[in-house]
């Protein structure tokens, strides 16, 4: 299902963050406009899909936040936000207000914490996050950008315990925007992020805890026993995919996911389905993976990604690489 | 006359006047619907519905269980605060009504789209002068041929129902404006062919019975003809491409800006567009 980004502004400047174009690049008025909103729904329900992945930016710096999830919800939606969990004081009583007799299970929060020992955090922020997990913690689930292989995961485990949040980490590796500069986990570096994120086994057992990977995690770099592990610990809820997942900006523009945001953009007024849409950027991911397999060389005669167990690594990688080289490909790859 | 529906104040003394006609009875205080459809009732009058113009937002409206079923036309000046609104819909559900309001502050008509895309069917409050038709003719688009189904969205509905590319169609009813089957009447019973008319005081008949079979009413004949003035001007509206639909109602507004003629020919492009779609759409007989 595609996210719907309701503004591209953002209260934090994240050294990994996949979306530092778009944040920098974004009018002081980009924000989605209720008739967008109205279509994006029309356009979803056509689809029927229920669940609305709101993203930013910042979404709760939209001036209409509320309403539109109220909205929504009374459209039927279930709705999951993306948010850094930074806003005022008087902004969370808003939305404590606006949002509290919702259900859980209809309105979720993914809370994108940053470490604070790592990365550079005003105090005024942290306590800020503090106050949104305390007020919205039975709904939040804690997620978690990876961008240097020291990274630790200490201070997520206290958020979970002391504000009462899901028992599931959503773990995101931080990957490279082609053309930009950000900092994300080389190839190379990806072992060396498994080892130390299963070094947290005994924690994760302890607090029983589910470490939930997002996309472009490679499957060969896990060894039988951390696969099992994992597999076992969490249901086996892994597929290790890339896949277009399509986010809709304020401006009705659509890309495939966030890394991939400046290339094949288009108008979500160009499709009339979301069908079209999935088949287009589809069609686009194949294009490129005949070209190149995956991250590593191996990818190209793997077994694990010929029978789709593995998708080869997150796709920026081999369009990043392909931009140092003469343009010899295939022409949609420098689009 | 008889067939005439007849848009008149919930005066007592005046429905007790009408027995067994139909009327649109006009309420401002809302703690009168409840006993003015009772007493309407009693007297066998068939209540078309009741206009209730509101000074407070949709939001802040009083809403009563009693009116649950009645044919409510309830005009406001905006939606108000949506989560108050929403807080409400419950109850709305259960309502036979519409509502009908001006353009909102934005310019966008965004009010009329949010309760069209929540069921409720909604009208677009039109003056002369304070529209937007770049964003009216989004929200005809949206309404008539939105992705998904949702409330009607008026006077475009209407016109899609009515409309025959051979004749006018006139959407002046779904404001009650057609003399051809409204006629206003204040709380003295004095009769008028238009709610302006009834404000300027400009009344063809001070008593309803005794104005008889209309098609002899002067006054009536002229107002209803009054139509074809719009041939006399070279350039006037009857000379423009969407007079079809429109018939001069935006003739003031025209001098300065003549946007209204996209926007008409556009609606009738759309309802011809909505109506081939709707033939192909028969379905074959199903054994």
């Amino acid at each position: 299902m595609p996210n719907i980004l309701l503004t591209q502004r953002c209260v934090r400047s994240c050294p990994y963050c996949f979306a530092n174009k778009h944040m920098s690049d974004s009018a002081p008025d980009d924000i989605l406009s209720w008739e967008d909103l109205i279509y994006i729904a029309d356009f979803m329900e056509a689809a029927k899909e229920r669940r609305f992945p709101i993203l930013g930016g910042e979404p709760t710096l939209h001036p209409d936040f509320n309403d539109m999830l109220i909205y929504l919800l009374e459209r039927n939606f279930d709705i999951n936000v993306f948010t850094s969990g930074i806003m005022t004081n008087e902004k969370l009583e808003e939305a404590d207000l606006a949002l509290r007799d919702v259900p859980p299970e209809r309105l979720s929060f993914t809370c994108n914490l940053n470490d604070p020992e790592k990365t550079h955090s005003p105090l005024a922020e942290v306590e800020s996050v503090k106050r949104f997990l305390k007020v919205f913690g039975n709904r939040v689930t804690a997620g978690f950008n990876i961008y240097r292989s020291d990274f630790k995961l200490d201070f997520i485990f206290r958020y979970i315990n002391e504000f009462g949040l899901n028992r599931t980490v959503r773990l995101g590796i931080a990957h490279p925007i082609p053309g930009k500069k950000n900092k994300f986990i080389k190839p190379e570096d990806i072992k060396a992020i498994y080892n130390r994120l299963l070094s947290y086994i005994p924690v994760f057992e302890r607090l029983r805890i589910k470490p939930g990977l997002d996309c472009g995690f490679p499957l060969c770099l896990l060894d039988d026993a951390q696969l099992g592990w994992l597999y076992r610990f969490t249901g086996g809820k892994y597929d290790f995919g890339c896949a277009p997942v399509v986010d809709i900006g304020p401006d009705m523009k659509i890309w495939s996911c966030f890394p991939l945001s400046s290339f094949h953009t288009k108008s979500l007024f160009e499709f009339n389905t979301l069908k079209e849409v999935y088949d287009y950027y589809s069609r686009i991911h194949d294009i490129i993976r005949t070209e190149v397999g995956g991250i590593f060389e191996e990818c190209d005669n793997c077994n694990f990604r010929e029978e789709g167990l593995c998708r080869g690594g997150c796709l920026a990688h081999s369009l990043s690489n392909f931009r140092k080289e003469h343009p010899l490909r295939m022409k949609e790859i420098y689009m | 006359m008889n067939s005439h529906i007849l848009v008149c104040p919930g005066d007592i003394n005046l429905l007790n006047r009408l027995g067994g006609k139909t009327v649109v009875i006009r309420l401002s205080d809302f703690e009168d619907v409840t006993p003015t459809i009772e007493r309407a009732k009693h007297l066998q009058l068939d209540i078309k519905c009741i206009a209730l113009h509101s000074d407070i937002p949709v939001s802040d409206i009083p809403f009563n269980r009693d009116w649950e079923g009645e044919p409510l036309a309830v005009f406001a000046p905006d939606l108000g605060n949506l989560r108050d609104f929403i807080k409400k819909i419950a109850l709305l559900r259960h309502f036979n009504i519409r509502f009908y309001l001006p353009n909102d502050s934005g310019g966008c008509y965004t009010s009329h789209r949010i309760l069209s895309s929540l069921g409720f069917s909604v009208a677009v409050l039109l003056n002369d002068d304070g529209v937007n038709w770049d964003a009216l003719c989004d929200l005809m688009t949206y309404s008539l041929l939105g992705l998904v189904r949702h409330a009607p969205i008026e006077p475009f509905q209407y016109v899609t129902a009515q409309y025959d590319r051979n004749r006018h169609t006139d959407y002046a009813s779904v404001y009650f404006e057609d003399p051809t089957s409204f006629l206003h009447l204040d709380g003295e019973g004095h009769v008028a062919l238009s709610p302006d008319e009834l404000r300027r005081g400009s009344f063809i008949g001070v008593n309803v019975d005794e104005i008889g079979d209309l098609s002899g009413n002067v006054e009536y004949v002229k107002r209803i003809e009054s139509w074809r003035n719009f041939f006399l001007e070279t350039n006037g509206c009857a000379y423009c491409q969407g007079w079809r639909v429109c018939l001069g109602k935006f003739a003031q507004g025209r001098k300065n800006n003549s946007s209204c003629k996209d926007f008409h020919v556009e609606l009738m492009d759309v309802v011809e567009q909505y109506q081939t779609m709707k033939d192909k759409n028969k379905t074959v007989w199903q054994p």
